[in-house]
């Protein structure tokens, strides 16, 4: 019925369009004042945080703040970044392709109990991760894991989310027939599944990558209770702690400057691979 | 990516190397009380200034060699890994512990008595932190530095409302406030007490103590009269809205606040010097420092906010080496003046308090002498205090019940929960 109007008469009156952009308007600001205050605070000259407006420069020296920052305590800083890295990118890694595989065979086999599985995940990506945090690290007190990499890279092996997303972009955009003419040439499962499905559903594992890697970057509850020894910590749980030691030596700056550094990985990452995750996001949306 | 990773599993695996080489020297050490040949031992803390104290230790001490891990300090979490590394046989021998929880540790039997090697050298330090550093006449510590009280003040301020002289009694205290808040109500004259530390730095200087032991059994008393003068005074200015409501040093609302001249005043312990310093750079040249206010005129009493000792943790191998470590990190004259330099520690030895560092003159204090203040501050502390075995209880219940009642509630109700945790711990324990 549209169709035949031109491609004005498909918009919404004035008003209303007004309206929406101006709220849109007003949670962008929402969302980047903060970010805005972090950035014009990190330049700030140490001991004159609060000198001028919160929101505009002064005393700018953000190359001392930034030395400052990766010096402190011999360094500590760029040992957490680097755990943050290693916690973020194997376990995102590793997560995806778990996530791709178990989507992707909860969408394409048929077997008993497979609606009940899909189930149990979709229930579990209801439930907040940090209501797990608690029992994985009881489990993993018993297996004597608590306090090494494995007890933040285990956990993070597992995205329920990820599974739920494969699933649904694996019913959407691989065809059963692909599959039939895959197996027809005389490929296994494994490799119709690596040649033929993975290909296909790059977006879907761009996507899963980057919410399990934010995700595990930005995670602190887990962390903060399964390690102890400061060498292995990941960069939220060492600002933390920066952050409640002032009275002990630590200066206020280095933890502003320090989470503003901490999300430089993140931008980058958001950035570079935001052509995939945006048909990820959207993949089953129309069928 | 693979190479980051690979690198990393090389750090993890030099580093659990590294913690196996330390329980090793630690077990190998023959039993009897005096090791020959080189000893090595881990020293816990979080003081800044520890690790270059550590580094000049063992310039001068080659056979005995310690090594200095930074934790997060004792109520972030730096107890609890002590107490489990006990736990695990991985303890370090030498660990930085507060004054107020010294005896939260000994009930964990986590402190080594340390008398034998430790008793000559006692009168060196100040009184009051001996007897906190000891329990039954045993020596569980070698005290490091204090945190006498002061009132820290804003002379421009003054000037602008016309207060002549920083007020030497609460009383006096109460009136400049009063007269400031007519004056121009939207500036405080200073800030009310937040929690357990500032009310207990606050209790003190009346000369009650919140504990006490007789015969085996603690008697809690947190609900005293000097507590109760202290809640009703606070209680008072707060009303009537003469102070602030916020911490000082370090609090973002207090630096605020100082930044636009909306607060004059606030009292709190030496090491705050450095909270000003660091965060309000451009304020230098308007902050002095004045000795506390009083309950009386004349009367001098001061009071402490703070400070450690190291302790020689259960488990250790060497405790007359680290006895010695503990007694260099304490008394040596460049050991102070690194922690005073780096660390902004003001030494518990008494003649550390004739450092020549200690007797300059401070440029951002407009040049005043302040740790003159502080030297009478530390001289006039009661030595009446007496610390109690759960103070990480105290500190959440006091900051807990202070932020949904006035002050004597709060009193009254961590004075209860207090009794209840102590029996809890199995420990014989009285009201008052």
């Amino acid at each position: 019925m549209t169709t035949s109007r031109g491609p004005m008469a498909t918009r919404s009156p004035l008003p209303a369009r007004l309206v929406v952009n101006a709220l849109l308007g007003l949670m962008t600001l929402y969302t980047l004042v903060p970010l805005w205050w972090l950035f014009v605070s990190a330049t700030k000259g140490e001991g004159y945080l609060y000198r001028g407006s919160p929101l505009w420069f002064s005393h700018f020296d953000l190359g001392g703040n930034l030395s400052r920052v990766f010096s402190f305590q011999d360094g500590a800083f760029s040992s957490w970044l680097a755990n943050s890295a290693l916690y973020s990118l194997l376990g995102a890694a590793v997560s995806t392709l778990l996530s791709v595989m178990a989507g992707f065979a909860l969408a394409k086999y048929r077997f008993r109990g497979r609606e009940a599985i899909f189930n149990v995940i979709l229930a579990s990506v209801l439930i907040p991760a940090p209501m797990f945090a608690l029992p994985l690290f009881l489990m993993l007190a018993k297996l004597q894991l608590t306090d090494t990499y494995w007890a933040v890279l285990l956990p993070s092996f597992v995205s329920p989310f990820g599974v739920y997303l494969s699933r649904i972009y694996a019913s959407a955009s691989v065809p059963d027939e692909l599959l039939e003419a895959a197996r027809m040439d005389g490929a296994g499962e494994q490799r119709a599944f690596f040649r033929i499905a993975l290909p296909v559903m790059t977006p879907a594992l761009v996507t899963v990558f980057l919410f399990q890697f934010v995700s595990v970057w930005n995670n602190y509850l887990l962390p903060a209770l399964m390690l102890n020894e400061a060498s292995k910590l990941p960069v939220t749980v060492g600002l933390v702690q920066w952050r409640s030691e002032f009275a002990n030596g630590v200066p206020p700056m280095l933890p502003i400057t320090g989470a503003f550094v901490s999300l430089v990985p993140l931008l980058i990452a958001f950035v570079s691979l935001q052509r995939f995750w945006r048909s990820g996001l959207t993949a089953g949306a129309v069928k | 990516m693979r190479t980051f990773t690979h690198r990393s599993a090389a750090a993890a695996a030099a580093l659990s190397l590294a913690l196996m080489g330390t329980g090793c020297s630690g077990s190998d050490s023959p039993g009897d009380s005096s090791p020959k040949g080189p000893v090595s031992m881990e020293f816990w803390g979080w003081a800044p200034g520890y690790d270059k104290i550590t580094a000049q230790w063992n310039a001068a001490h080659p056979d005995i060699k310690v090594t200095f891990k930074q934790i997060p300090s004792g109520a972030k979490g730096g107890y609890d890994q002590m107490t489990n590394a006990i736990t695990a046989g991985k303890a370090p021998c030498l660990a930085q512990v507060a004054y107020s929880d010294i005896p939260s540790m000994l009930v964990k039997n986590a402190l080594m008595d340390i008398t034998p090697y430790a008793s000559g050298d006692t009168g060196t330090y100040l009184d009051w932190a001996v007897a906190a550093s000891s329990a039954g006449g045993k020596v569980y510590g070698i005290p490091v530095d204090t945190g006498p009280m002061a009132l820290y003040y804003r002379t421009d301020l003054f000037k602008k409302f016309g207060i002549a002289k920083p007020p030497t009694t609460w009383e006096e205290y109460a009136a400049d406030a009063a007269a400031v808040h007519k004056a121009d109500p939207s500036v405080a004259f200073g800030t009310a007490p937040q929690d357990a530390y500032d009310m207990s730095a606050l209790t003190w200087q009346t000369g009650k103590s919140w504990f006490g032991t007789s015969g085996g059994s603690w008697k809690v008393a947190i609900d005293n009269p000097g507590t109760q003068q202290v809640a009703t005074y606070w209680q008072g200015l707060k009303d009537r809205k003469l102070v602030m409501n916020n911490g000082n040093a370090w609090d973002p609302t207090f630096n605020k606040a100082s930044e636009a001249g909306k607060v004059m005043t606030f009292v709190n312990a030496s090491w705050a010097a450095a909270g000003i310093k660091g965060d309000l750079k451009d304020l230098a040249g308007k902050w002095a420092v004045a000795p506390m206010p009083t309950w009386a005129s004349g009367d001098k009493a001061s009071a402490n906010s703070g400070g450690s000792a190291t302790s020689v943790l259960t488990g250790c191998k060497t405790p007359e080496q680290a006895e010695q470590f503990a007694a260099f990190l304490s008394g040596d004259k460049e050991a102070i003046g690194t922690g005073i330099t780096v660390g902004g520690l003001y030494p518990a030895s008494k003649a550390g308090l004739d450092h020549p560092l200690l007797s300059q003159g401070d440029p951002y204090f407009g040049g005043q002498k302040i740790y003159d203040v502080f030297k009478q501050s530390a001289a006039n502390t009661p030595s009446t205090w007496v610390a109690g075995p759960t103070f990480g209880q105290i500190e959440a219940d006091y900051t807990d019940a202070i932020g949904k009642g006035g002050y004597a509630q709060a009193t009254t109700v961590v004075q209860q929960k207090t009794i209840d945790k102590i029996k809890s711990l199995g420990l014989s324990v009285s009201g008052n």
